[in-house]
Formats: C-alpha cells, structure tokens, sequence
C-alpha cells in the first residue's frame, strides 16, 4: 500500500510516497522524500515569521507534490491513501498542507489520515532504525518542542505515545537559535553553534543546570497534579527548562562586551568557548532527563528525534550513554532528523492499519497532544 | 478554443474572501448550481465538501470540470489560501489549469445603475481593500490598494467624481458616514453584495484563456505581511 504524505507544519513544505515493506522488523518503505526548505527566507528575520512560512507554502506545494510523485515513480493511480500533519504548528502553515490534503483525497476517493506531528518524529526512527524494543523512551526535541515520550505497544502493530516530559520554557532548538543570535551567528542557531563548538573547550564558562524544586507554574489547568510530594518530585525531574541558561549566555556575552570594550563580537576561540559551554549544558540536560526515564520506566530502547537531534554532540554522547546503559540507541539520520514528510507518510500508514481515518472536514489545530494515555503527562510511577 | 467549444465547458468556481464564501457551477457562461457557505464553520471545516456537495448538486463530476476558479483576493489570508491550496489540489490531480479571478472586480460586477463602480471591501483593521473601475470588461481605474477609508476616497477624488457611482462592498456599513461627508448622496451603496461565486464563474468563462496551472495561481494579499511592515516602520 503506497501512502502519499503531507507535512506543512512549519517552515518546510514536504511531501513524500511511503509504502509498507512487508517486512515487519523494517516495516515502511520511503520511495520519495521531498522537502522544500524556507530556511533562507526566513535567515534574514532569525526565525520563522508565520505569514512569510504561509505564503511560501502555497508557492511550493504544488511543485513538492508532483515532484514527489515522479521520484517514486508513481502517478495518481498509485496512491492507495493520503497522510498529512494535522498538528501541532503554526495553524496558517498547517491549514494549507490539510486543505491541499483534504482535497487530494476527496478528488482521488481515497483515505485521508490525520498525523500528529511529533508522532511523525517518533516514526522516522523506525523508518531508518527498524522496529524500537519496546517499551522505549524517546526524545523528541527540535525549534518548537523538546518532549519526552514513553512509547509502548498498542494492540499488533500500533503504539501508544505517553507524555513524560517536557520543556516549561524554550526548546532546545529555539535556545540555540537565541543564543546564536545574541553571539551574532546566523540563523538556524542549532548547526553554526554545533560546528563552532567544535573548536571550544566545553568548560570555558560554568553556565548552569536548571534545577526543577517547584511545580510548573505556568502548566494551565488541564495539567494532572501528582498525588505526593515524593510523586511531584519524580515528576519534576524529567522536566526541561533552557530560558535560564539562555539568560545566563545573555549575561556572560554583556560583561564580556563590557569588560573587553567591545560592542560587536567576541574574539573567535571566545565565541567557540561559549557554543562548547552552552552546548555542554543543553546536551547533559537533554541526556540526564531521557537516560533517568529510561531506567525510571525500563525502557528496552531510546530513541532521540526531531532537528536537534541532528547535533554531532549530542549523537555522540548518547551514542556512549546508551553504550554504558545496554540499550539499543534510535537515532534519524539527517534527512530525516529535521522536518520532512516521509515520517508522516511512516506514521500515517500504522494509523491507517489501525483503522484511523478522517472525513473532510478535518481541520488543522495548532496545538495538538499526542499523549493519547490516560493520567496525564506528570503521574510518573 | 472557439466561443462555441467553450459554451460546453464546465466551470467550478470558490469564493473564500469573506467569512461565509461560496461555491458556483457553471456550463459555459450559465451558472446552473450556486450556494452561500455556512459562515459558522470555517473554511477549513467546510472544504472541500461545499464543492464536493455544489458539484453534486449540478449533477457533474469533479473529474468533468474543465477548469477551477477561484477567487485570488483580497481578502482574509488564512481564508484565501485555504481555498486556493484546495483549488489547486483539484486542479493538479485533475490536469485542469486554474482561473483566479480578483474579488474586488468581482464585486464590482454586482448589477447596479453606475457607470463607476468602487469595491469597498472591509480590511478588517480599521482600514479597507479598495478598487475603481468602470462598467465592462477590464476597465480598472485605481487599485487595488489597501488604506484608511479617508486616505483612499481623497487619494481617488477625481475619478470618484464621475457619476453615477456605485460603492459595493463589506465596509460600506461602517464607513456609511464617511461615503456620505466625501461623495455626497449621489452614489448607491451596497452593503451586501451577492455571493461571489456565481460572478467568479462567470468571469472565468470571459476569460478561458488565461487559464494558469496551478502551480503558478497565488493569492493577492494586496497588504504585506505585519512583519514587513513593522521593518519598515523601523520597529
């Protein structure tokens, strides 16, 4: 069954033809993947500006589409059912892939299946990484979301996706994009910080670790409050929060500024010093809390999704964390770390497996939870 | 293609630059099935099924239709691109090119006693999407452009002396006043203009040739976006 997805969630118009292999340890089959890319666009702005992202994507989609039917060889008539990302992200750049969606499937009579985008993410691991031990812990962290989830078996072939963690603050992404802006590098912050740190020595400066001792004040209503202290507690621990250390960045570059009398940038090995630093604190971080989970959980696999996932630190040290751990380590490769549609192609067909479908008046919604467990995303066990 | 071959064609149109839209059916110039969308749902919501069920009702197949109209603008962003990314998913699958036709022209095809007519669309920001022109085919005087109500009318005096005049539009409500302090009770003021759809059709028709694929149809913002704007301003 061949599978045409639609991914429009952001700042990259993608489509992609994704059929099932038929082989149930490797199960999808990527026959093409296309992506157009905003990111020069946007460069200009130091971040995605939602109207410019929308305007874009109904320049591109036609082209994307078509292009992504002839890299797989097909034509209309192969296409067996159409995916697309229904949430969550901008909602004037979702609105296009769903409408343009909606209306393939209407004219073709085929299944439409709405996809979560992050459960897209979850996906591309198993796109190029096989079938995940389950149950698994996976990270998915990019510009808009760094999140925790407890991926377990749901019914034969599906999974169920439970929220264990999440940032209160910024992304990981869209700290490195602040922090790249205020050292004065080019926007996306996440590959210029990662290469120059390269250079740096990760212990130039002592920036610190965000410690969780209270409860999200900021977390809305609808947020499950653990029953205990010691429950909160557990809670808490596998909790993200980068504003801080954005802020203490912030502060360091000023003094330097200050101190040094200068008003633009910073001699280069300082600049490399300060990405090292940051970039130390952002991946121990993002480690502690997944390997913590890992245990906490008896996770059979990790998996690690999403742009920043991209990064060659963080690759690295948790391809030695999982080492040490015993635990098989899930990683996407580039193209598919970052936004692309043959993840929701991947995710699209497990749902239509599972018999999820929706009618045409499916709309798109900015923010939508993948946690489709009962209990909330902070009642650890 | 002759005049003869085309009275056989079959035109769907979409409106989506008000909050209700509409839907239309044509064969040649003929509008043989139209309807008012349901301005509680978005567009969103209610595409494609408002062509699915118009279509339906015209007894003619999607796959029949010869060429996708739709209205480019102005009008609200998220709205037009909604139903130009549906117009554009049909035409691809299809092979059909698409026609895009300005709203405010459209409107200013609402029948009416004018030699002038000045689409008067509300900009939703205290402002107003604006368009002069005169009766027939193709004779657009000024615009489209998009401004303070006051600005336009004094920007426009010359040509908005000539009588008689038409104002038709959305923003004709709230600017009533003003339409009577700057051009005096001579012109007729139309506030609710009838679905656009049907004239969409039609002007399509007029203008089979042009015919784009739909790659290349895009909307008109006629306003940028905020954020050029507010560079712009040196914010």
């Amino acid at each position: 069954m061949d599978i045409l997805a639609i991914e429009t969630s952001c700042d990259e118009t993608a489509a992609a033809v994704v059929a099932d292999s038929g082989d149930p340890a490797r199960p999808w089959t990527v026959r093409s993947n296309v992506v157009a890319s905003q990111a020069e666009i946007h460069r200009e702005w130091g971040g995605v500006v939602p109207e410019l992202a929308s305007r874009q994507h109904v320049r591109d989609i036609c082209g994307v589409v078509e292009r992504a039917l002839e890299d797989a060889g097909a034509d209309w008539t192969d296409v067996d059912a159409v995916a697309v990302t229904q949430g969550p992200g901008l909602v004037g750049s979702l609105l296009v892939g769903v409408a343009f969606a909606k209306a393939l499937a209407a004219s073709l009579d085929l299944p439409l299946v709405p996809v979560q985008h992050l459960a897209g993410h979850i996906e591309s691991l198993v796109v190029e990484g096989g079938r995940m031990p389950l149950p698994a812990v996976v990270l998915v962290v990019s510009g808009g979301h760094t999140n925790l989830y407890l991926t377990t078996a749901a019914g034969a072939e599906g999974l169920s996706h439970r929220l264990i963690g999440r940032t209160r603050d910024d992304a990981a992404g869209e700290a490195y994009d602040k922090v790249a802006s205020l050292l004065g590098l080019d926007y996306p912050g996440g590959p210029v910080i990662d290469r120059i740190a390269r250079t740096g020595d990760d212990h130039f400066v002592d920036f610190p670790f965000a410690r969780m001792t209270h409860d999200d004040r900021n977390a809305g209503p609808a947020m499950v409050r653990p029953a205990g202290l010691a429950e909160a507690r557990r809670g808490r621990q596998l909790e993200f929060s980068f504003s801080g250390l954005k802020t203490a960045v912030k502060r360091h570059v000023q003094r330097r500024r200050a101190a040094l009398g200068c008003d633009g940038r910073l001699p280069e090995e300082e600049i490399a010093g300060i990405c090292a630093s940051f970039q130390r604190v952002v991946v121990r971080t993002l480690l502690d809390r997944t390997f913590l989970a890992a245990r906490r959980f008896g996770a059979l696999s990790v998996g690690i999704s999403g742009g920043v996932s991209a990064n060659a630190r963080l690759r690295a040290d948790a391809a030695a964390r999982a080492e040490r751990a015993g635990l098989p380590l899930f990683l996407p490769s580039l193209a598919l770390a970052t936004d692309n549609a043959a993840m929701i192609g991947a995710a699209g067909l497990r749902r239509l497996h599972a018999g999820v479908t929706a009618p045409l008046d499916l709309n798109a919604k900015a923010s939508l939870p993948l946690d489709d467990a009962p209990g909330g995303w902070q009642s650890a066990p | 293609m002759g005049y003869s071959a085309r009275r056989g064609m079959w035109i769907l149109a979409l409106d989506t630059s008000t909050r209700e839209g509409s839907v239309a059916v044509a064969r040649g110039g003929d509008v043989v099935a139209a309807a008012a969308g349901d301005p509680s749902r978005t567009h969103g919501e209610r595409l494609p099924g408002d062509l699915l069920a118009i279509t339906a009702k015209a007894g003619v197949s999607l796959s029949a239709i010869d060429r996708f109209a739709v209205s480019s603008g102005p009008g609200s962003f998220t709205s037009l691109r909604v139903g130009l990314a549906t117009i554009q998913a049909l035409a691809l699958v299809h092979s059909r090119p698409v026609i895009q036709v300005s709203t405010l022209e459209a409107l200013a095809r609402t029948p009416g006693a004018g030699d002038r007519v000045l689409a008067w669309m509300d900009g939703q920001r205290r402002d107003v999407f604006a368009a002069l022109y005169d009766r027939g085919p193709r004779a657009c005087i000024a615009g489209p452009r998009v401004g303070r109500p006051a600005e336009i009318l004094d920007a426009w005096k010359p040509q908005l002396a000539k009588r008689p005049l038409d104002v038709v539009g959305n923003a004709v409500t709230a600017t009533r006043a003003l339409l009577a302090e700057r051009l005096g009770t001579g012109p007729v003021l139309v506030d609710e203009p009838p679905p656009l759809a049907p004239v969409i059709a039609r002007l399509a028709f007029e203008r089979y040739g042009e015919a784009v694929a739909p790659h290349a149809a895009q909307p008109l913002y006629v306003r940028r976006p905020d954020a050029v704007l507010a560079r712009r301003r040196g914010l």
